[in-house]
């Protein structure tokens, strides 16, 4: 019985260890994996065109072949033209500033051509008065216009200027410009005024005549009753009914179309709903399309008031459509010929990558609007297609177009952007690369090892050789124990305070000067990591058999020749060890360069060991996770630079694990 | 005193009765003749005590070994052999507390003088370890590191010393062809020849050997046992072995300790068939030990 408790225990025993091996790797792999495949996105992804116009232009990039990207923009430009003749035609007559600037401009222009022709003799004083006069007197007119909150008053001013006598005089001017603006113009003011009327009652050119109508229908409508009543199909009564119902919604609809006011006409068209929601004039089957056409007019009347009342328009549409404008503007960057917001590389150019750009298309087509469900107060998200926004009007037809032909306005291809570990970055982090945090990470780590080093190997020989076993010795062993433990950013203090603030005080001799700079910061890494170089390295030079000491020491080599030719370099294999750990350490601490070393935005390196600091993976990460714009624009450079960091430290320990294991075979004699 | 080509002297004729130990063999050979002529000897110990703090490590021993020959110091565990050894080259001095009183000599100087100089004392007394020791390193930087500590830097003599070394050491037709190999790749009995080599490099006068052949199979012991056979022609070899029959076999002295004093000291033949003391007697007889 005891014989199987303690196979089973040991069997136990090996699964239990073998499991949370299992377990530490799955946790690695559970932490470590996402990490680093979405920071591969920010090295292998599908790339628009924008990133390689942002690649050739950016004077930091400066990169790509030129020809390509000419032919590419031009490809992108012809798919993209539909998506702004379509935005223009809607915008024309919404925004009115961009039209009334040009208006403005030219004018400045007619009176700048007028002076100089007044210099150069060919126009006298009162000729040139004559023209600014008239000049003056049509710009207003136009601006008026293009003002109108009433499309007949728009109508009516842009009359007046096409029908201008002065077209002949300012025909050699720039003012000639005004009669094709106020041309183009009138189509649109034309085509937003009278569409319905035309498409439905072809002979009617104002409301006086939709009166008329309504009262033909009413006519039509009551004969068809008294024919029903003289056919036996409705009773007098009913008939009766129904010729007051109908009598009523006539009444409404001519109170109705009095006013080209919404405001006014609102109540009526609002009555003549409710009327047909109990309507005796459904009975008859003869009666109902007449009936039908009776009550369309309502809502129809209604859309065209609402499409008649430019303000109405512009404060029912514009929101909205600056809205699709900006998000398009996110999409594509600027228009050809048209400058950006800002100077900035994030307004030159669209959206760079293609899993953004398809998350953005999203985001313009489908509109989330929170909507309460039934009775809750709850509120839901819903999502509702943008076109619902704008149906009825031009813009709608831009929704399915950039649906349908997106690839060929962004032409996205898969590319590896092995520069991301070399490049430098656009401010804010939102473009470009780590290379120049790798840089001052890699200056960091091995100067501090590069210092750290030796101190710690020579102090671990002296605890292990020389050092008897007095109170001084184990007061230094204590303090190096304590110092394992302290916390990080009492080390960046420390180095704030003693190798930025203290040394260029009181040692000016030493050159340091009292601001970030690499040499701190390393020197405050190199005091974190001594104490595992010490432990490491004492029990290395611990556990170097003594007989390879005795053998030394046998042929007359000194104490230091032993300890330097033969203990150092068996100690070699473990001293590695505390190198590797180190490094990793040294690497990814953010606190003790917090303070010494690292900023968060400079361009490119310092210029001196000792001057100014550097950018770090460590902080950078730091940095960017809490940074809106990155974590809304660029969250794959968050997770880029975390993969930049793992992948460093990856690095250095598979180059130090590769050194040690080929020292230990030589010693080991392979 | 000297029996020079004395046939294997059998316990009848010295007129002691049959020992249950059984007979040992004392070698006897042309080298003998060597230690008659020379009368002074290399190392000479008057008194010589090694204190460890307070405890005896040896005590009173008073011992000659003379040029050229082979001195083994058998006696039991734990009687001294070793720190006596030791103290010939001072390398008890790396075991901290460790004292030493009266005199010992090497080649006229005392070795615990103040003035000594330790390098030079242990380049002249080179020491083999018990268990094969070589550096981690290529069998020439074995050899080479005591011609480098003397200064050597030529390639040309730094060979020259390596070669010589391995030829007297018995190993350089083995390893001639490969002197960049590990030193850590040989077999225990090369190992160990290597070390003697690398202690032959500095040229010593006196070669102390600690129970060389005691982690060597037998016929790695008898390779060695040759070898020092050998060697005794150039080099004075004291060697410390708890293999009795060893100490028969190679040496031409033998001085029996135990519980750190020298009981009995002189020439092999007559410790082995006429040992004056009892313990000796004993300790051969296998009584003890």
């Amino acid at each position: 019985m005891r014989r199987f408790l303690r196979a089973a225990f040991d069997k136990c025993f090996t699964l239990t260890a073998g499991t949370s091996v299992l377990l530490m790797a799955a946790a690695l792999v559970i932490i470590l994996g996402p990490i680093l495949y979405r920071g591969l996105g920010a090295v292998c992804f599908r790339a628009t065109v924008e990133w390689r116009k942002l690649q050739f232009y950016e004077p930091l990039f400066a990169r790509g072949d030129r020809q390509q990207i000419d032919r590419q923009v031009e490809r992108t430009e012809a798919a993209r033209a539909g998506v702004y003749d379509i935005m223009d035609r809607f915008s024309a007559l919404l925004e009115a500033e961009p039209q009334i600037d040009t208006v403005r401009r030219l004018y400045r222009q007619f009176k700048t051509q007028l002076r100089n022709r007044q210099e150069a003799g060919r126009l006298t004083g009162r000729q040139r008065r004559l023209l600014t006069r008239q000049g003056r007197e049509l710009r207003d007119a136009l601006t008026e216009a293009y003002e109108a909150v009433d499309t007949r008053v728009a109508d009516q001013r842009l009359a007046t200027v096409l029908a201008s006598d002065q077209k002949e005089a300012l025909s050699d001017t720039v003012l000639r410009a005004y009669f094709d603006l106020a041309a183009q113009r009138r189509g649109l003011v034309g085509k937003v005024s009278l569409p319905w009327l035309r498409a439905n009652y072809p002979n009617v050119s104002d409301t006086s005549d939709l009166k008329a109508e309504v009262e033909r229908v009413l006519k039509q409508l009551r004969l068809e009753v008294q024919r029903q009543v003289a056919d036996g199909k409705t009773t007098a009564g009913e008939a009766e009914r129904m010729e007051r119902a109908a009598g009523q919604v006539g009444r409404a609809l001519r109170a109705a179309f009095e006013s080209l006011d919404l405001d006014q006409s609102l109540p009526h068209l609002a009555a003549v709903e409710r009327l047909r929601a109990d309507n005796p004039l459904e009975a008859s089957a003869d009666l109902k399309p007449l009936a039908a056409g009776l009550y369309d007019m309502a809502p129809a009347y209604r859309r065209f008031l609402e499409g008649h009342d430019l303000a109405r328009v512009r404060s029912r549409y514009l929101p909205a459509y600056l809205d699709v404008k900006n998000r398009i503007a996110v999409m594509f960057g600027p228009r050809p010929g048209a400058r950006p917001e800002a100077a900035l590389a994030e307004f030159s150019y669209g959206t760079t990558r293609w899993d953004q750009a398809r998350q953005r298309l999203d985001d313009l087509v489908y509109e989330t609007r929170w909507q309460a469900l039934a009775d809750n107060k709850v509120r839901q998200a819903v999502r509702t297609p943008r076109a619902e926004t704008f149906r009825g009007t031009e813009l709608a037809k831009v929704f399915p177009l950039l649906q349908r032909d997106f690839e060929k306005m962004m032409a996205p291809e898969f590319t590896i952007y092995w520069r991301y570990f070399t490049d430098d970055c656009t401010p804010g982090h939102l473009f470009g690369g780590v290379g120049p945090e790798i840089v001052g990470t890699l200056l960091l780590t091995v100067l501090a090892m590069v210092l750290a080093l030796p101190i710690g190997v020579v102090t671990a020989a002296y605890l292990v050789e020389t050092a008897g076993d007095n109170v001084f010795v184990r007061v230094v062993r204590t303090c190096i124990n304590t110092l394992a433990g302290v916390p990080s950013i009492v080390f960046g203090l420390f180095g704030l305070a003693f190798f930025i603030l203290w040394v260029p005080a009181n040692m000016p001799w030493l050159g340091m000067r009292p601001e970030s700079n690499i040499l701190a910061g390393a020197l405050t890494l190199s005091v974190l990591v001594l104490p595992i170089v010490i432990r490491a390295s004492e029990e290395a030079i611990r556990s170097v058999p003594a007989t390879y000491k005795e053998a030394s020491l046998s042929l007359g080599a000194g104490g230091l020749r032993t300890f330097l030719t033969v203990t150092l370099s068996a100690a070699l294999p473990g001293i590695l060890t505390g190198v590797i750990l180190s490094m990793s350490r040294a690497a990814g601490e953010t606190a003790p360069i917090l303070f010494t070393a690292a900023v968060a935005w400079r361009k490119g390196m310092p210029e001196s060991l000792a001057r100014g600091g550097t950018r770090a993976l460590s902080y950078s990460s730091y940095d960017m996770a809490v940074s809106d714009r990155v974590a809304m624009d660029a969250p794959h450079n968050q997770y880029g630079i975390v993969m930049a960091l793992i992948v460093l430290v990856l690095v250095l320990n598979i180059a130090a694990i590769l050194v040690r294991s080929r020292v230990s075979r030589r010693l080991r004699g392979q | 005193m000297t029996m020079v080509n004395a046939p294997t002297v059998d316990a009848k004729q010295t007129g002691r009765s049959q020992r249950p130990g059984g007979r040992i063999k004392v070698h006897t050979g042309p080298a003998r003749a060597a230690e008659a002529s020379c009368a002074c000897p290399l190392i000479r110990s008057r008194d010589f005590c090694l204190f460890y703090g307070s405890a005896v490590g040896v005590r009173d021993i008073t011992i000659d070994v003379y040029p050229c020959s082979v001195t083994a110091i058998i006696g039991p565990s734990g009687c001294g052999k070793s720190t006596f050894l030791r103290s010939i080259n001072r390398m008890n001095d790396l075991v901290p507390g460790a004292r030493a009183t009266g005199r010992l000599e090497v080649n006229g100087q005392d070795v615990y003088d103040k003035r000594v100089n330790l390098p030079n004392l242990r380049q002249q007394v080179g020491m083999v370890f018990q268990k094969p020791n070589p550096f981690p390193k290529s069998l020439y930087d074995n050899i080479a590191f005591g011609p480098r500590l003397q200064g050597v830097r030529k390639r040309s003599r730094l060979d020259e010393a390596v070669e010589r070394s391995l030829r007297d050491a018995a190993l350089w037709g083995e390893v001639k062809d490969d002197l960049r190999k590990s030193a850590l790749a040989l077999s225990g009995g090369q190992q160990q020849r290597l070390c003697i080599a690398r202690a032959l490099a500095t040229r010593p006068k006196v070669l102390l050997m600690d129970e060389p052949c005691s982690a060597l199979d037998p016929i790695a012991t008898g390779r060695i046992e040759e070898l020092i056979a050998k060697l005794k022609e150039q080099y004075t070899i004291v060697i410390v072995t708890h293999n009795m029959q060893q100490a028969a076999r190679v040496s031409d002295r033998t001085a029996f300790m135990c519980l750190g004093e020298l009981i009995e000291y002189g020439l092999t033949r007559d410790v082995f068939t006429n040992p004056k003391a009892k313990q000796t007697e004993d300790y051969i007889t296998g009584r003890f030990g």
